[in-house]
């Protein structure tokens, strides 16, 4: 690993210090560095002016915390990195969408997004047999969620294989971001993903704070990690509470979307919109906490935390619930490891990765937050962890708010350096987010690659289902909840 | 036979029974802390469809048509067959019970039919689903309307429910009290209640009953409701005939009500089970049946 | 009398005809069927509703036998349903076999005349050498006809099994006849009475009766030969066989248990038991088969098993002195095996005409066949409906009469009784909810929603003579519910030890009138909702707003049944081949799975391979060695001559 370079996340380097190999070479580098332990966490290609495709690989070492880099020249077909480490399947599927790669031996070579034709319609495997009955779901939900293909070839009851075709969400959010003004870039990131605005604008903020050299105040800093944190308080309640839905437990189900309201509510005292939008900026945050509000905020911490403890405990102990989580949709930990899955699904899974702790930014790196996993991987791993982790966040949220640092809430943004490349890392609620950008010879953007953590783990959710009943697929979908606009982008 | 008392009941039947699916709702969202729809909430329902147009599926033929008018007239029948407490059914006559029971087997019948007619997988999977578990259901009901007839001597259910209140003894209880709790059993299968199904779920594959009217709209899906609701007030006045025997027709409406509460109740605290798991659990129903039908055979000479 | 001869004349003639015909069979073929058997229908409904019954003896020169036919009530009651149905079916035949080669059809008509004539035969003699060389040409007709595709080998196979069950049935009836005739000195029916005999012979008698009879009736274990002898006959000969010949074997159950007067208790267990098992055995491998046709086969297992249970249960009851529960089984059973051979002979003909139609058997390649052919679809409807025994319909009747036995039984004061009744009531009941999963399975993926294949886009109402058979049996099936009562009260008669008292014969009347009142109430219900209702909008069938929805995704056939084949799985062994998809990135993936029927996997196989086994070994006796015979010869007449010139 001598030749790829290591940065740390959140830090600029000049582009021209990303070292450049031939294909093969930048192949071999690839295979040979995840074997021993990293993982690939982005692939973006940008187009030269010769015409061909620069491709950067990200990849990340949880032990040293580091990120290593490394570019490439393609053009037109090479051998594909999927045959070695199918993690890096989606990855591959974009540039060949993207910029027209041919990626050779890429064993599930289907459209990602479908940028030109019908959304979703492609060939699916079919499993041959005449007693095999397809179940196509979608686009179009019976509830309200966001669209999305699913193609079940069913025995019965039984799930031989499901597919997911997903593209319909497709907006055209990261050559849009390359264009806007600066102003208004922000407003992408707040949507990218509606309900991880804070994951994403914090991503974007360290980005262009660290490609400007201009780090955000400590206050800010803090003010951001309290608002990640009430983010994913808000979601995990609101999954715990759909999970138990789905099973058609009614007490938690209603108390917990009660409670989601209820953490919702708390990011509105900080900012004014329940979702966070138009708190975090590049240079800190708009928002100050004065102390009132930080005593009320830990006021309302303490009295939902009694009522989601309440409501949760029910569910590990109402033996009818906990026979529809165990067991079910299990993903073991070496096909969470070899598909590259993020967040609480491979925490449940039984690998120990969380970008706080291994890669932290901003006030995490002064402040832990103890990583929860699981070791079985099914639909009670995935609810449990999301417990853990909301008992965990709570914890901190308290630390935190009796900390404070003082000063400035927010600095102003200085101009972009040119030719520079910045990688950060958040863990947002549903996993780790990866933002990679670039910046040109004027300082404007040339390349902004989102890498949103439900981008890795639709995957996980098809193999997951294999052999399950297809009466527990709700259930598994719920326990991964992965978004639907941060694939699609 | 025939009389004014007894067509009365058969007419408080038709007009109560959506009231039933409004309480069950209310109880389950008080339970849940919220204030939940109104208890009438099932007739406004059920005039809004009946206003509605007609949405019926290109691939569905006559049978779709057919089946929620057909469906809804053998219930209907089911009811004219239903004793209230002392009070004997409309109708009556030997082996009534096995009409009633074939009544509700054409309804579900032609609830299938219209599913398969229109040629969705879902509505086909809730139909496979539920004529699956109403095979394995119906055991349960032959045994334990043999455990009465077994109690009574009698052949026609209003003879059955008539001869409970006078030959039901402490040494009967247990007996009666297992057959109670099969047809408990099958009461939650066959009205698609959890444990066994969840009425209030929005996701196709995991549904039963709910996907076979998933098709259904506007008028055909009111009188595909008002069927169910019907089934619900049939089955529901079979157990309170079982558990209040001797009562006048007052006490079986109190106890509709209040059993319509304790099925809010039961829906409250438990999850819906595994599909797999399902006929495991009609087969222990089957089993209390059995059961209760031994004991009720000691005892009697 | 002179009808019965006018009769045998006219079909003995007509199959000569046919022979000598061939293209002409075509139309002489059903005319001589349809000639012969409407006297003997009107001779046997006259015999049912008088209660006369008729005789005609004859001489013939056959040692032991004599020429005794005759037509009492039981007989009556078998032979109605094989006369309409061998005539509609006949009729059908002509439109169904249009495309067959002349020379073919000159046999095939040949063999269905000699099949029609004896079957009845069967059910008319009074003499045991009749009734075997009746029942012999029964099985070699009907072998040839199930033959007449006989390039298939499946069908030559299916051919085969049918001839080696049936002969071994035959064998075990011969030795049957001959036990009777050895205790009476004669063959003559009439001639025998088995009250002074002793009780081990008149078990032995009794088991050889159900064996023989139970191999042709298709009861379980015997029933291996009929899932692929039925489907793979022509249509209308399906029908014929399912319909009415398996019908036989019940006639000759009934006839061999009124000869051996006074049961034992353990035959009504027996018969009750092998009943039950049928029943579900046959109706779990009827909701698990993939081809039309078996379905209806196995179906007919399921309905054998009921009329057996029926009868067991009668027998039972007469036993410990209770003539009306008696009298209601086996009203139920006679009822079952009257109507069933409407149903089922409908539901064939149905069948018959979607395969003729789209060429296919395979339930998951039709679909959408009621738009397509709608008195085909209307008729399969009320086929369907009846054979799941949903009221009002003529299938509803007779689990209402067996289930008033079951119940009267179960509130009786002893033992036995009460556990007869409720083995009947939890079993026809879970039995009777698996048929409707079964029916609505075969009627709903082969009729309802979209077509799957472009054969089964393609198809079209089959030909007029097929089409009125088709209709006159759904119409024979609503008009048989509406004459029930009267039609019960005549049936309750026929067998010994039954009383029709009057309670249950009002019970009847009311269900009836209660049926008719709720068929009004459900026809003015849909006439109303017809003519009153809102506009009717038709948008396609909902596909979750995909933009390019397949067939494919409707249900299967297989995956309908799954839960319950699932929970069955140790009745039902399946012969899965899967090919997983394999891997994170699967390219292939295959799944079939095929069902073996339980009782050829686990007894009749092994048993065939011991006895190839144990047969291999005196084949070391056939060496080829001419000397050692010559031997083997000199010295066997040596010891001959030792021993018997002593």
């Amino acid at each position: 690993m001598k030749d790829f370079l290591s940065i740390a996340p959140a830090r600029q380097i000049p582009i021209e210090a990303v070292p450049m190999f031939p294909v093969e070479e930048f192949r071999e580098r690839v295979i040979a560095a995840t074997r021993n332990g990293m993982r690939l966490i982005a692939l973006p290609g940008r187009r030269t002016e010769a015409g061909s495709v620069r491709v950067l690989a990200v990849l990340a070492s949880d032990k040293a915390g580091a990120l290593f880099l490394g570019e490439t020249e393609m053009d037109g077909e090479y051998a594909a990195l999927t045959r070695d480490r199918p993690f890096a399947q989606a990855f591959e599927r974009e540039l060949a969408e993207e910029w027209g790669l041919r990626p050779l031996g890429h064993p599930w070579l289907k459209p990602l997004r479908f940028p030109c034709g019908r959304p979703g319609v492609t060939d699916f495997l079919v499993v041959q047999g005449e007693g095999i009955h397809e179940i196509s779901v979608g686009p179009v939900h019976a509830g309200i969620i966001e669209p999305g293909h699913f193609r079940f070839q069913c025995a019965g009851e039984n799930v031989v294989h499901l597919e997911i075709a997903l593209g319909y969400q497709h907006r055209g959010v990261e050559q849009s971001i390359c264009k806007a003004p600066a102003q208004r870039r922000v407003c992408y990131f707040e949507t990218l993903a509606g309900d991880t605005t804070i994951g994403h604008t914090t991503a974007y903020a360290q980005a262009m704070e660290a490609l400007s050299d201009a780090p955000a105040p400590p206050r800010a800093e803090a003010l951001r990690a309290i608002a990640l944190e009430l983010e994913r308080l808000a979601n995990h309640t609101g999954d715990l509470g759909a999970l138990a839905n789905d099973v058609g437990f009614l007490p938690t189900a209603s108390y917990c979307g009660r409670l989601r309201g209820d953490f919702l509510n708390m990011t509105a005292l900080i900012c004014g919109s329940r979702f966070g939008r138009g708190l975090v900026r590049p240079g800190g945050v708009c928002f100050d906490l004065e102390p009132s509000r930080s005593d009320e905020l830990r006021r309302r911490l303490d009295e939902v935390e009694k009522d989601a403890r309440s409501a949760v405990e029910l569910l590990w102990s109402t033996p009818t619930v906990m026979a529809r989580f165990e067991g079910v949709g299990v993903v073991s930990t070496d096909v969470a490891r070899t598909l590259g899955l993020v967040g609480p699904a491979a925490r449940a899974a039984g690998l120990d990765q969380d970008a706080r702790r291994d890669f932290p930014s901003g006030w995490y790196r002064f402040h832990h937050i103890p990583t929860a996993t699981w070791s079985t991987g099914d639909v009670f791993g995935r609810a449990f962890v999301r417990w853990l982790e909301i008992q965990r966040s709570l914890a901190f949220l308290r630390e935190t708010l009796s900390a404070l640092p003082a000063g400035e809430s927010n600095r102003p943004p200085k101009a972009l350096l040119p030719q520079r490349l910045t990688v950060t890392m958040t863990e947002s609620w549903r996993g780790e987010t990866v933002h990679v950008a670039m910046t040109d010879e004027h300082g404007a953007l040339a390349l902004y690659k989102v890498v949103d953590p439900s981008f890795r783990n639709w995957m996980g959710l098809a193999v997951a289902m294999r052999g399950q009943q297809i009466s527990d697929f709700p259930l598994c979908n719920k326990s991964f909840n992965l978004s639907y606009c941060g694939h699609d982008l | 036979m025939p009389s004014l008392g007894t067509g009365l009941n058969v007419l408080i039947g038709l007009a109560a029974a959506p009231l039933l699916p409004g309480i069950i709702a209310r109880v389950k969202a008080m339970v849940a802390g919220r204030r939940g729809p109104p208890p009438l909430q099932g007739y406004y329902d059920l005039i809004r469809l009946l206003h509605k147009d007609h949405l019926r599926s290109r691939t569905a033929t006559w049978v779709f048509g057919g089946a929620p008018a057909v469906g809804l007239a053998a219930v209907v029948c089911g009811l004219l067959l239903m004793p209230v407490g002392r009070q004997p059914a409309f109708f009556s006559f030997e082996g009534d019970w096995m009409v009633l029971l074939g009544c509700l087997a054409l309804a579900r019948w032609c609830a299938i039919l219209a599913a398969l007619d229109t040629g969705s997988g879902f509505a086909a999977m809730g139909a496979s689903r539920d004529a699956c578990f109403s095979a394995l259901a119906e055991p349960a009901l032959f045994i334990l309307l043999a455990g009465l007839a077994r109690q009574t001597g009698e052949l026609s259910l209003s003879g059955m429910v008539a001869g409970l209140a006078p030959s039901a003894g402490l040494t009967d209880a247990p007996g009666l009290a297992l057959l109670a709790a099969a047809l408990g059993l099958a009461l939650l299968a066959e009205n698609a209640r959890i444990p066994v199904d969840d009425p209030n779920t929005h996701l196709e594959l995991t549904m039963i009953h709910e996907a076979l009217v998933l098709e259904q709209a506007g008028p055909d899906l009111a009188l595909m409701l008002y069927g169910a609701a019907l089934k619900l007030w049939l089955f529901g006045l079979l157990l309170m005939n079982l558990l209040v025997a001797f009562a006048d027709s007052f006490a079986v409406w109190c106890g509709m009500i209040l059993m319509a509460a304790g099925i809010g109740v039961v829906e409250s605290a438990m999850a819906r089970l595994r599909l797999l798991k399902v006929p495991p659990l009609l087969v222990g129903a089957a089993a209390l049946a059995a059961l209760g039908f031994a004991l009720i055979w000691r005892t009697t000479p | 009398m002179n009808v019965m001869l006018l009769s045998l004349a006219v079909w003995s003639c007509g199959a000569l005809i046919c022979l000598a015909a061939r293209r002409g069979a075509a139309l002489l073929g059903p005319l001589f069927v349809v000639g012969g058997a409407m006297p003997l229908l009107v001779q046997s409904l006259q015999v049912l509703f008088s209660g006369q019954s008729v005789v005609l003896w004859m001489p013939w020169q056959v040692p032991f036998g004599s020429f005794c036919v005759g037509m009492d009530a039981l007989s009556a009651v078998f032979s109605a349903p094989l006369l309409i149905v061998s005539a509609l079916s006949a009729v059908y035949g002509s439109g169904y076999l249009r495309k067959a080669p002349p020379a073919a059809l000159g046999f095939h008509w040949f063999c269905f005349l000699l099949l029609t004539m004896s079957m009845w035969l069967v059910l008319a003699a009074r003499n045991a050498v009749l009734f075997l060389v009746a029942w012999e040409g029964m099985a070699l007709s009907s072998f040839f006809l199930v033959l007449f595709d006989g390039r298939e080998r499946h069908v030559r196979h299916a051919g085969w099994l049918y001839l080696t069950a049936g002969h071994l049935g035959a064998a075990c009836l011969i030795a049957f006849f001959a036990l009777l005739g050895r205790g009476s000195g004669s063959m003559d029916f009439a001639a025998w009475d088995t009250a002074g005999w002793a009780p081990g012979v008149r078990h032995a008698t009794f088991l050889l009766a159900l064996a023989g009879f139970g191999v042709k009736a298709g009861l379980v274990p015997w029933h291996v030969w009929l899932p692929e002898a039925h489907p793979a006959a022509p249509s209308h000969v399906s029908a014929v066989m399912s319909g009415v010949m398996i019908k036989t074997g019940i006639y000759g159950l009934l006839r061999a248990l009124e000869i051996l007067a006074v049961p034992a208790v353990w035959w009504s267990w027996l018969l009750m038991g092998v009943g039950l098992f049928s029943g579900l055995l046959g109706v779990l491998l009827a909701g698990m088969q993939a081809d039309t046709k078996r379905v209806l086969a196995y179906s007919s297992v399921e309905n054998v098993g009921l009329i057996t249970l029926a009868v067991g249960l009668g027998l039972l009851a007469r036993h410990c002195g209770q003539p009306v529960i008696a009298a209601l089984a086996f009203t139920a059973a006679l009822w079952h095996a009257f109507n069933h051979a409407l149903f089922k002979s409908l539901l064939f003909l149905v069948a018959g005409a979607v395969a003729q139609a789209t060429r296919l058997r395979t339930m998951d390649r039709l679909g959408g066949l009621l738009r397509r052919m709608p008195i085909t679809g209307a008729a399969g409807l009320i086929g369907a409906t009846a054979i799941v025994g949903l009221p009002p319909l003529n299938g509803f009747v007779g689990e209402y009469l067996l289930l008033a036995a079951a119940m009267r039984s179960v509130t009786i004061g002893a033992g036995m009784p009460v556990l007869a009744g409720l083995a009947v009531l939890g079993g026809l009941a879970l039995i009777g909810g698996i048929a409707a999963v079964c029916f609505a399975r075969f009627f709903g993926i082969v009729f309802l929603g979209e077509a799957r294949s472009s054969e089964a886009v393609a198809a079209n109402d089959p030909p007029v003579p097929m089409r009125w058979p088709i209709a006159t049996l759904a119409l024979l099936c609503l008009g048989m519910a509406a004459i029930a009562p009267a039609f019960a009260g005549r049936l309750a008669n026929v067998l010994p030890g039954g009383a029709w008292l009057g309670g249950v014969e009002k019970a009847i009347w009311h269900v009836w009138a209660f049926l008719l009142g709720g068929s009004a109430l459900a026809g003015g219900m849909v006439v109303w909702s017809a003519m009153h209702g809102r506009p009717v909008v038709r948008p396609a069938t909902w596909g979750c707003g995909y933009a390019a929805p397949t067939p494919r995704m409707q249900y299967t056939a297989a995956s309908f049944f799954e839960p319950l084949s699932r929970f069955f799985e140790d009745l039902l062994p399946v012969r899965k081949k899967e090919v997983l998809p394999a891997g994170l990135f699967p390219h292939r993936a295959a799944w079939r799975a095929r069902v073996t029927d339980v009782v050829m996997a686990r007894l009749y196989q092994p048993l065939a391979k011991w006895l190839d086994w144990i047969l291999a070994k005196p084949r070391r006796l056939q060496h080829g060695r001419l000397h050692l015979y010559l031997l083997g010869i000199v010295l066997a007449l040596f010891a001959l001559m030792i021993w018997k010139l002593e």
